[in-house]
């Protein structure tokens, strides 16, 4: 296990699609252990998409447990090739990224999602959600598609300056 | 490298930002920071200009004019000498004012949240017409350099926004670490 670099915006990882993952190998779900690993140790965070630690791979680890904005929550999710199947009730809510450090903005996402992927073991799963973890999971899928959330702002004056992440 | 601010304001129209920003890339200035916005049909913009050393006042005011002659825009370039970093931050609020116009609501408002040591970042004010009334809206983000006096300040506002006949709030704009 290590804890891995994050990049940060400017970096062209972030700006891609992810490609798909085919085949679920040991090198993915050494990269996952990683992945998880460096969202625990990293105050604050609540998810990591492999391009943020420079792996343009579609694949993320999300944890919401325990946020004062969650209500349904699936603990730990660590999701290959996500696809989002429905998405409604979108709100407002200011979001800070690590791969954005010096910024905050008020972004608009869905409160209701059903999201479709496959798990470490390789297997499809479904995973209905709202509040927080429906926020977590578009936010990670944005990365997924070379998406941060600047792209998703609701407006020039709902970008803030912040000293440093956290 | 020097440092300018730059305001510009003038009617609105078509290709402001284009060629103000045209005569500043001219001379190879960087924008270090701006804020642009449509005040009741008159464009504002501040602009935070970086360049060359040896670029001065005059000449940054020429390639501006030369460029929007037609523009009608009242320009100013002012040299800033240090950068300042006076820590003025602290933990983010919103606060929202609104209720029927009358003077004084900004004053009396801001009177208090200085009085807190509540710093203003950001303030944006329009005024609605609502038939035979219009009602004043101020937004604000500020920081609190001591956050334990929130209870107090709120306490203060409510106060003075009821002398003012308006309506007060203040919440926290913590962001949502992903």
């Amino acid at each position: 296990m290590a804890i891995l670099k994050v990049d940060e915006i400017g970096s062209p990882v972030l700006s891609v699609a992810a490609r798909r993952v085919d085949q679920i190998t040991p090198r993915h779900k050494r990269l996952a252990e990683d992945m998880i690993e460096t969202m625990y140790s990293t105050p604050g965070s609540v998810g990591i998409a492999a391009p943020q630690v420079g792996v343009s791979e579609s694949l993320f680890v999300l944890d919401v447990s325990g946020h004062k904005k969650t209500n349904i929550c699936h603990g730990l999710i660590v999701l290959f090739n996500p696809q989002i199947l429905t998405a409604s009730d979108p709100v407002v809510i200011r979001e800070g990224c690590m791969s954005v450090p010096h910024l905050t903005g008020d972004v608009r996402r869905a409160s209701q999602v059903v999201v479709k992927g496959v798990n470490i073991d390789g297997e499809e799963q479904v995973i209905q959600t709202d509040a927080f973890e429906a926020r977590g999971l578009l936010h990670e899928i944005d990365h997924l598609l070379g998406k941060l959330f600047i792209d998703r702002i609701d407006g020039p004056h709902a970008l803030f300056k912040r000293k440093r992440y956290l | 490298m020097s440092r300018f601010v730059l305001t510009a304001v003038g009617p609105d129209s078509y290709g402001i930002v284009a060629r103000v920003t045209a005569a500043l890339s001219d001379l190879t200035c960087n924008l270090a920071d701006s804020r642009m916005s449509n005040l009741s049909g008159h464009f504002a913009m501040i602009l935070v200009v970086e360049g060359a050393n040896e670029l001065d006042e005059r000449g940054i005011y020429n390639a501006v004019q030369s460029r929007c002659s037609e523009l009608s825009l009242l320009v100013d370039v002012k040299r800033i000498d240090e950068e300042v970093d006076n820590d003025l931050d602290g933990e983010r609020f919103v606060v929202s004012v609104y209720g029927t116009d009358r003077p004084g609501i900004v004053a009396g408002i801001c009177d208090v949240l200085a009085a807190h040591h509540a710093n203003i970042f950001d303030l944006a004010t329009r005024v609605i017409e609502t038939g035979a009334s219009s009602v004043y809206t101020m937004v604000l983000e500020v920081a609190l350099r001591d956050s334990a006096v929130l209870a107090e300040l709120e306490e203060a506002l409510t106060h003075r926004a009821k002398e003012l006949g308006v309506t007060c709030s203040i919440r926290s704009s913590d962001s949502e670490e992903l």
